[in-house]
């Protein structure tokens, strides 16, 4: 089996609080794998080790077979859980500093998103509602041509209508045969895309695997098993 | 290039990454660093077309003399705060683009740590010249009704070089370029000096005002002392101008910039923290 993230022993402290409590986890390559758990239970932790915003306390991680560094930055596609983009740009010019950065960025995809989502080239981020700057992130971040898509809760800030536009946008423009990590608490949402599932608790692992396989074994949907897994 | 980011490659060229790092920030910087010189330089050339009188005085009697003082005032103060100004933006363009929210963007862009400070220092080292060169400019609008004396003025300053070098044995443009070279290694560290007291508060979640005072004295007491033993006497004895002494004076603040700059290194790769 191909893998695309690999965490061998892996463990992340802040301070005294143990966010990843040594995790050990593969993600096959061509999925669609949700990274599914409540709160505070270590999911931006281990998206951002793997985009190399944070260093390990111990143990390992790799991305497309390269520890985080500029060989695995050029293969992996991160959208963080906030707004990032510099506010004085406008679309147009961040499209060219992508490009100058990343020789895997189509540009033509790019255009093509923001027409299909209404959104003007020329149009300054510090004009747009919060919802949209999320739908510029997602469409730079989708129109990278890349091994491997990070999304941290993509859809955590759009209003449920706009959900399954962005769902689609996720799913007609990712390269075949590469993998997509989406991270949300929102599983009915995603449930129906998803092809691989990996539950978190507390820093810990607590089931992952086919979500076909899964859904056979315990009768229930991912969501269904998501609320009894991790009831109150 | 060999770092902990590049295991697999022996060499990376640095140069593309330092470039477009550098494109950028001087864009970013740029919009708010040039309205700024500009303002600067449209006060100069109002004080020296209409304030100034042909013998290069102000007239300050009456209402419109107050004025007049007032604007040559304001212009002096705009010449302290634009260097202030350029320093606060330089530290929080760091702050905000290596360790704040648009390190989201930055720290996943394909470039290492190093070509990230590399691109920054030679934006600041561009910023820094631009000031002095902002600064010659602003003072020559405010004497532009002296431009025609400049003639006189060349062949009094050629005199003036040439005592200069019978009694120090060396020209006063030498002087003048090691003076320079040491002010843009002064300013470079305080550049750094600034990249790492963030970098290094940035590491804890509280406190960090105290710690970054604290870090200012450690330095500040170890610069100073170090110095004193470097450079104790250096002036004793001394009637000419202290040429080597300038230059070393810029080699130390290198010396002390490169310490910074590898601290600042070494927690961006071993410890970065983007929460």
């Amino acid at each position: 089996m191909n893998t695309v993230l690999e965490c061998k022993n892996l463990r992340k402290q802040y301070g005294k609080k143990i966010a990843l409590k040594n995790i050990d986890l593969q993600i096959p390559a061509g999925s669609i794998v949700g990274l599914l758990g409540p709160n505070g239970s270590g999911k931006t932790t281990l998206l951002k080790l793997a985009a190399g915003l944070l260093k390990p306390t111990s143990g390992e991680i790799e991305c497309c077979g390269f520890k985080p560094g500029v060989e695995s930055k050029e293969l992996v596609a991160y959208q963080p859980d906030k707004v990032y983009l510099n506010d004085w740009m406008n679309v147009e010019q961040l499209i060219k500093m992508m490009m100058d950065f990343y020789s895997n960025f189509n540009k033509d995809k790019a255009y093509d998103m923001l027409k299909r989502l209404n959104i003007e080239p020329d149009q300054k981020l510090k004009t747009m509602s919060k919802g949209t700057k999320e739908k510029v992130q997602l469409i730079l971040t989708m129109s990278r041509e890349v091994n491997l898509y990070i999304l941290d809760e993509p859809i955590g800030g759009v209003d449920p209508a706009a959900r399954d536009y962005i769902l689609n946008t996720i799913i007609n423009n990712y390269k075949e045969d590469a993998t997509v990590i989406i991270s949300t608490h929102l599983i009915n949402d995603v449930e129906s895309v998803l092809n691989h599932i990996i539950f978190l608790k507390e820093g810990t692992v607590v089931r992952q695997g086919d979500v076909d396989d899964i859904r056979e074994e315990t009768g229930m949907s991912i969501d269904a098993l998501f609320r009894e897994e991790f009831k109150c | 290039m060999l770092t902990m980011e590049n295991t697999n490659k022996k060499f990376r060229n640095p140069f593309p990454a330092v470039g477009k790092v550098f494109k950028y920030e001087m864009i970013s910087a740029g919009r708010i660093i040039l309205p700024l010189y500009a303002i600067l330089l449209v006060m100069s050339l109002i004080i020296g077309l209409f304030i100034m009188d042909k013998n290069l005085e102000v007239h300050s009697i009456g209402l419109f003399g107050t004025a007049k003082t007032i604007m040559v005032v304001l212009t002096g103060i705009l010449y302290v705060v634009l260097f202030v100004v350029t320093i606060s933006i330089i530290e929080k363009r760091y702050k905000k683009s290596m360790l704040g929210d648009e390190a989201y963007l930055n720290m996943t862009l394909p470039v290492t740590v190093g070509e990230h400070l590399w691109g920054r220092y030679l934006a600041d080292m561009v910023w820094g010249l631009a000031y002095g060169i902002i600064s010659l400019l602003s003072a020559a609008f405010i004497l532009i009704k002296g431009w025609g004396q400049l003639p006189k003025v060349l062949s009094e300053l050629g005199k003036v070089m040439a005592e200069f070098k019978m009694a120090n044995g060396y020209s006063l443009i030498s002087c003048i370029l090691a003076m320079c070279f040491a002010g843009v290694a002064i300013y470079m560290l305080i550049c750094i000096f600034s990249y790492m007291c963030n970098s290094v508060t940035n590491l804890v979640e509280k406190k960090r005002t105290l710690i970054s005072i604290l870090i200012f004295a450690v330095s500040f007491i170890l610069y100073t002392n170090l110095a004193h033993v470097f450079f104790g006497d250096a002036f004793e004895g001394v009637d000419v101008f202290p040429l080597t002494f300038v230059m070393l004076f810029a080699l130390y603040n290198i010396c002390w910039a490169a310490v910074f700059s590898i601290i600042t290194r070494i927690i961006l790769n071993k410890s970065l923290n983007l929460e």
